[in-house]
């Protein structure tokens, strides 16, 4: 039953393990319940009803998009080029982290649970997630109590707050009046975003019959408008200091690239599986020097070649 | 049944090893972090990022000087995954240093020698039941197998 989703029995062997820590083995009729609804394609995530992330674990709900590993592996390379950094224990202004398209909150929860012993007395950090769908909302809200408020009491711990917010990112003037609310730190140090990036035409010719099937479109299809957004709004604006976005093809990251005012420098970085993943890039006139991270960032991604050398040339 | 007597073993002798300071558990060291290579088996060149949603995570470390290759892909979790790896490969460089004619850890010299005490102590039949650490994981693994392979039998057939 479960080889419709698993290639080799050894695989479909692993998760019935799973299956049977989560059901048990006593109680056949829900254990075959869960195995009937994995032959129909439903993600085991959604069965399980989490996934880990980094050191966390995310709940995931159907309607909010799995997180995935390639997420994961950029996600905690980052943090952990940002803890190697030293700049935050060195200046004494507060931090902000701003995730959009958050989904889950994955990548917001990870960038707090990995930095967050960074922040002191003095130095403060803000981390604000942004996401379209209700139900998200709804899943960050529920994986921040999980993960730390049930747990940590981050809040009266750390000098950390978290913020979520029901937002349209590509509705420009809702942002600007968002961003506006804030008085005490308006810049952003850095800004994330896992977009929805599946072309339309890609859709129903190489995305899983279970992906397809069970999770939500308005997470996954998506092209450029993500990073025109990029550019024209948060660079454009000059709100950010310094970004990593997800890309699904070359040609997103490509298009971020080309457009990129001369003071920034950014690069394309792969995942473990030699896909280009990620763009980064960063303010090189910014008041902290943020090659201290990104540096580090492309070291411990493998780095698009090309790229990679006409980024020195600049 | 015999699930929870592997276990209650395990356990004894957890706290056996504390009581008797026994020596810790090999480390992976900054320096094998450097000398090791990692790979991630992701099953191949199709779909990756959004496109497909992957259940399990094989990571695959190995040791370049000695030509050790570990693999851990037994939890959900990548990152757990990753330490597991790196513990056995501590273990296994460590056996491979300890020139003492059997290649065995200094930990598991000790074991070796508190199970020969206990046996002592415990009539023969309890005492066989005492195993090696390493040991009693694999075996627990091969229970779980044998009985995943039931369940799986009865589902196929009911
Ligand atoms: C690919 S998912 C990423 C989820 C999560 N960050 C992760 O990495 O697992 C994209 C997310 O973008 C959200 N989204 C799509 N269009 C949006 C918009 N116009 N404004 C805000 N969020 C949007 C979706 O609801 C979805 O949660």
């Amino acid at each position: 039953m479960l080889m419709a989703e698993n290639r080799t029995i050894p695989h479909a062997r692993q998760e019935l393990r799973w299956l049977i820590q989560k059901f048990g083995s006593n109680n056949s009729a829900t254990l075959f319940r869960a195995c009937l609804e994995r032959n129909r394609h439903v993600p085991l995530q959604y069965i399980l009803g989490s996934q880990p992330f980094g050191m966390l674990d995310i709940k995931c709900k159907e309607g909010v998009l799995i997180p995935r590993w390639e997420t994961e592996e950029w996600c905690l390379n980052l943090t952990d080029s940002i803890k190697r950094s030293k700049l935050i224990n060195s200046g004494a202004s507060n931090w902000k982290i701003m995730d959009l398209c958050t989904g889950s909150g994955c990548i917001p929860l990870t960038m707090i649970n990995e930095t967050k012993n960074l922040f002191s007395n003095q130095t403060r950090l803000y981390v604000d997630a942004l996401d379209y769908s209700p139900i998200a909302i709804d899943l960050s809200k529920l994986n921040f109590k999980t993960n730390f408020d049930n747990k940590v009491a981050l809040s009266q711990n750390f000098n950390v707050s978290f913020n979520i917010q029901k937002c349209n990112i590509l509705n420009e003037p809702e942002i600007i009046q968002y961003l506006g609310k804030y008085k005490e730190k308006r810049k952003i140090n850095i800004l994330t975003c896992n977009p929805p990036y599946i072309p339309h035409h890609e859709f129903i010719k190489d995305v899983r019959s279970s992906v397809r099937m069970y999770e939500p479109k308005l997470a996954l299809i998506g092209n450029l408008e993500f990073y025109k957004n990029l550019n024209d709004l948060w660079v454009g604006k000059n709100l950010i200091d310094s970004f990593v976005y997800e890309i699904g093809t070359l040609e997103q990251a490509l298009y971020v690239q080309n457009n990129l005012p001369s003071s920034w420098i950014s690069g394309i970085t792969l995942d473990s599986n030699n896909k280009a993943r990620c763009i980064f890039g960063y303010n090189k006139e910014a008041n902290i020097d943020y090659s201290k991270i990104f540096n580090h960032f492309k070291q411990t991604a493998k780095v698009y070649a090309s790229i990679a050398n006409s980024d020195v040339t600049k | 049944m015999i699930r929870t007597i592997h276990r209650s073993i395990s356990a004894t002798a957890i706290r056996a090893v504390k009581r008797n300071h026994l020596p810790p558990r090999s480390k992976f060291t900054e320096q094998m972090e450097t000398e090791c290579t990692e790979v991630f088996i992701h099953g191949g060149s199709g779909a990756g990022g959004q496109k497909i949603n992957k259940t399990n995570s094989k990571v695959q470390l190995k040791h370049i000087p000695s030509g050790i290759v570990v693999t851990s892909q037994i939890t959900r979790s990548r990152d757990q995954n990753r330490k597991d790896a790196r513990e056995r490969m501590a273990y296994e460089l460590q056996k491979l240093d300890i020139d003492n004619g059997s290649g065995e850890a200094p930990r598991d010299v000790a074991l070796r020698q508190l199970k020969q005490q206990n046996k002592k102590a415990k009539s023969k039949k309890s005492s066989k039941k005492y195993q090696l650490h390493k040991e009693v994981n694999d075996q627990l693994k091969h229970e779980q197998d044998l009985q995943d392979q039931e369940i799986l039998r009865k589902l196929l057939n009911g």
